[in-house]
């Protein structure tokens, strides 16, 4: 009777655990209201959108020609350059990780601290998906006037493709691109390659801040950017003697090597080349979030909490 | 947060529908390869009725910029038999007995002999006193190299290889060491170790036998001096990447090595040097050796057909011809460079211009093979080191060099097979939707940014302000066979039917300086012509293979 009576108490609701966890990330949401912080990442990453997207609206206005509503999100975040100005801005969002606002004791006295790094994991997934689909939103309403919601490429898209112009206004369109999807599907997997990307980015800066402090965090997604930046064919071809013939090795290494390259959609192979596949590339991101996830998890455990500041 | 939720997505809807987006057009701009499309139209065989095709088509259009006019008065060209197969292909290994074969002809009976670059006592002292005299040249030594730095490099390796070549003058040979070849093919640690190149042991070492895998055979190098006293030299190799061995004229241990992105090739050339395609800018002087010519095309043409016929390699077309001059000096390069400049960036008409004075030593043929009696002709593309992904092949092309005294060099790239025929007939497309495909592309993809000369380091606005429009001529309309990958097999290539629009532009501009017309040009002396859009005759798609060198 004793054992039954027990048993009974300890047993809660999975959803009363979700509950709390809901909770816990909503509280850092509720930290958005009136927030300067978040405004101005918000605004950046407007005006981001829109000096990005500009040349391809500048470019179809030229030509006279008019655009699919999803081509200058693809034509712009198709380009690694493009993926790390938006991943960098949500350094200014997540600035603040690991979230210790001055409700986090009580939240710590009511759950405990595997619950209260999942609620803050869901807030990064969450905030993350938020602020690319704003940029995503973003760059279609700003070319949203001179563009057509069909789902098929438009002659503007043709034109970067098929001629040299695209290269000359830098906006990345390629034909293999372009015959092996649709406009949306390129989207959707651009959107979610840039997810994937930014999400690692986070992932590593939440865990080297909860095992480092800030500064590492900071200075980690930094470091992250930087390599992928700086990682280009020309320091393979240097550094394993390549002739101009065997550039492709060169060309494949950078693609396989840079975390950033994963996240360009045409640095993927297609059906004609040696590129990573898209299921590759989903894979090497989930891999390496997962770990970052489970390193957070070990650490959390020996997590020393600092409060800062007062009540309310 | 529902609030601001709701707030956020009613001001997106807002701003969409008071944007107004602009209606989806009918056609589409671009062929979606999704779905394997035309790997099933590939297997549809064609009617029993053969598509007629039109002797001549015309026609005028402008680019979607307006700033690009085309002229279309082209003859139609399609193959006798008007059956066009699709089938895979694989590189040919080269045997001993097609080598050999090659050899009969080339060396016109001769042997060959292997690449011993052993000097004599008499040769090391020629050199020596040839070394000598242009260090005696400090004035002429001095222009050659430019600044006192160059000039005293180069005087301190002449000096090393004086003393290097007064090492070797005691133990030289009096008689030139001559050990005649079977031409096999051999390893490639046969021609780079010391079996060939020391001097003494190699006799012995090549009656012994060389011990090596026989797998590991894929090279054939030969020396021969022909009966009329020119001197030969073959490379063949079966090897990617070709590691080519030359050992230069300075003799034993200062081989170099070069690297080639071609599978396979077979190079004959019974010249002075190796390969005057490779002859840098510091070869004039050697390129000088050669007579000048005194045949007419048409004779060479002949001489260079029946070369092909006493090989028995007949499936080969004439694709292109032109004549070589000299290579220039490491002074006129240097003009040619300055005068680019004066010339605004203009590489070709400095050139050009340089080299009008140059006597012409060279008819070159460029042939292109037949497949089952349909010719292959390369697709419109560039290669872009840059943006390749995947090892890549140069398409199959033999290239013979006729001079006063016959077939200088022979080369044949990548020689090819058949391997497997998908559909022996395979249905087309009819010649007007053809025609529809190319206009939209050509209207598309030629407009003045991408026709007319730009570079990176200045604005392309401003540019572009310096012309005014480009007249595009296209002259031939073909069908033949091109190249393209297999999907999901990298590596592997297929033959399929396609048209090619051959044409030229005059790009004017508003002064003449910026005016180049290539209409004047002769088109008989291109090297290739010049294909502006290739379509796939299966299903209209615009092949534009970045992988394939023209």
């Amino acid at each position: 009777m004793k054992n039954a009576r027990k048993t009974k108490k300890s047993w809660v609701s999975p959803l009363f655990h979700l509950n709390q966890i809901w909770q816990i990330s909503w509280y850092n949401f509720r930290s958005w209201r009136k927030n300067p912080r978040i405004i101005l990442t918000f605004s950046l990453a407007f005006i981001l959108c829109f000096l990005l997207t500009d040349k391809a609206v500048r470019f179809s206005y030229e030509y006279s020609t008019i655009m699919q509503i999803a081509e200058p999100f693809v034509w712009t975040f198709g380009d690694s350059n493009s993926i790390l100005l938006a991943s960098l801005l949500l350094i200014l969002l997540f600035s603040d990780m690991p979230f210790l606002g001055v409700g986090v004791p009580y939240y710590l006295m009511r759950t405990n601290r595997i619950k209260w790094m999942l609620g803050q994991v869901l807030y990064i997934c969450l905030a993350t998906f938020m602020y690319m689909g704003f940029v995503l939103v973003s760059s279609i309403v700003i070319c949203a006037k001179n563009a057509f919601p069909g789902n098929m490429w438009s002659e503007t898209g043709a034109i970067l493709g098929y001629s040299p112009a695209g290269k000359a206004v830098a906006l990345p369109s390629t034909v293999k691109t372009m015959e092996m999807s649709t406009p949306y599907e390129c989207m959707a997997t651009i959107f979610f390659l840039m997810l994937l990307y930014t999400l690692l980015c986070v992932f590593i800066m939440f865990v080297l801040n909860i095992r480092k402090g800030k500064f590492w965090g900071i200075g980690g997604v930094f470091t992250l950017s930087i390599y992928g930046f700086l990682l280009n064919p020309q320091l393979f071809k240097d550094a394993l003697k390549l002739t101009d013939e065997q550039m492709y090795i060169a060309n494949v290494a950078t693609g396989w090597a840079s975390p950033l390259q994963h996240a360009t959609y045409h640095m993927h192979n297609f059906g004609y080349d040696l590129l990573p596949r898209l299921w590759m590339t989903y894979t090497i991101y989930g891999v390496l979030i997962l770990t970052c996830f489970l390193i957070a998890f070990l650490s959390i455990r020996k997590y020393n909490f600092k409060f800062v500041g007062g009540l309310e | 947060m529902k609030k601001i939720l709701v707030k956020l997505i009613a001001a997106i809807t807002c701003v969409t529908m008071l944007t107004a987006c602009q209606p989806t057009p009918e056609d589409e701009a671009i062929m979606s390869k999704k779905d394997k499309q035309f790997e099933k139209l590939i297997l549809e065989a064609a009617s029993d009725v053969k598509t007629e095709y039109p002797e001549s088509y015309k026609n005028d259009f402008v680019s979607k910029d307006k700033k690009v006019n085309f002229t279309i008065d082209a003859e139609v060209t399609v193959s006798d038999e008007n059956k066009y197969p699709v089938f895979t292909i694989k590189l040919m290994p080269i045997t001993d007995e097609m080598t050999q074969r090659l050899v009969e002809v080339f060396l016109e009976g001769d042997d060959g002999y292997y690449p011993l670059s052993t000097l004599t006592k008499s040769e090391l002292a020629e050199e020596i006193i040839k070394i000598q005299a242009r260090l005696a040249d400090e004035e002429g030594l001095r222009e050659f190299c430019g600044d006192d730095e160059t000039y005293d490099r180069v005087v301190a390796n002449h000096q090393g290889t004086i003393e290097f070549y007064q090492g070797k003058m005691k133990d030289a040979p009096e008689e030139k060491l001559k050990i005649p070849t079977e031409l096999v093919f051999q390893p490639l640690d046969f021609y780079l170790e010391e079996r060939i190149y020391s001097q003494y042991s190699a006799e012995q070492e090549l009656k012994e036998g060389v011990k090596t895998d026989e797998s590991e055979n894929k090279y054939l190098i030969s020396d021969t001096v022909l009966s009329d006293g020119r001197f030969g030299r073959m490379r063949v190799s079966n090897e990617f990447n070709n590691i080519f061995i030359d050992n230069s004229a300075y003799g034993d241990e200062r081989y170099q090595m070069f690297m080639y992105k071609i599978h396979s090739y077979v190079g004959l050339s019974n010249l002075y040097m190796d390969d005057p395609f490779n002859a840098s800018s510091g070869d004039g002087d050697i390129m000088a050796l050669f007579p000048k010519l005194t045949i007419t095309k048409d004779e060479a043409l002949d001489i260079a057909k029946n070369a092909l016929n006493d090989m028995g390699v007949d499936y080969f077309y004439l694709m292109s011809s032109r004549v070589e001059k000299e290579m220039p000096t490491y002074k006129e390069w240097t003009q040619i460079y300055q005068h680019q400049d004066e010339l605004g960036y203009d590489f070709g008409k400095a050139q050009e211009e340089v080299m009008s004075k140059k006597p012409e030593i060279f008819y070159i043929f460029e042939f292109r093979p037949t497949y089952f009696d349909v010719p292959f002709i390369p697709a419109n593309s560039r290669y872009m080191p840059e943006e390749t992904y995947r090892p890549t092949i140069e398409n199959e092309k033999i290239r013979i060099r006729v001079s006063n005294d016959g077939v200088a060099a022979f080369s044949w790239i990548n020689p090819i097979e058949a391997i497997n025929v998908i559909n022996d007939d395979v249905k087309l497309l009819p010649f007007e939707e053809i025609i529809k495909y190319a206009q939209q592309r050509m209207k598309l993809s030629y407009n003045l940014v991408a026709m007319v000369p730009l570079h990176d380091d200045s604005d392309i606005d401003l540019q572009l302000e310096k012309y005014k429009e480009v007249n595009v001529n296209i002259y031939e309309i073909e069908l033949g066979l091109t190249r393209i990958p297999v999907y999901n097999k990298v590596g592997e290539y297929m033959m399929i039917p396609v048209w090619n629009f051959y044409g030229v532009y005059d790009i004017i501009g508003k002064s003449e300086e910026n005016t180049h017309l290539m209409s004047d040009d002769d088109l008989s002396e291109r090297r290739y012509k010049i294909p502006l859009v290739t379509v796939n005759a299966i299903d209209g798609s615009i092949i534009k293979e970045v992988m394939q060198n023209p």
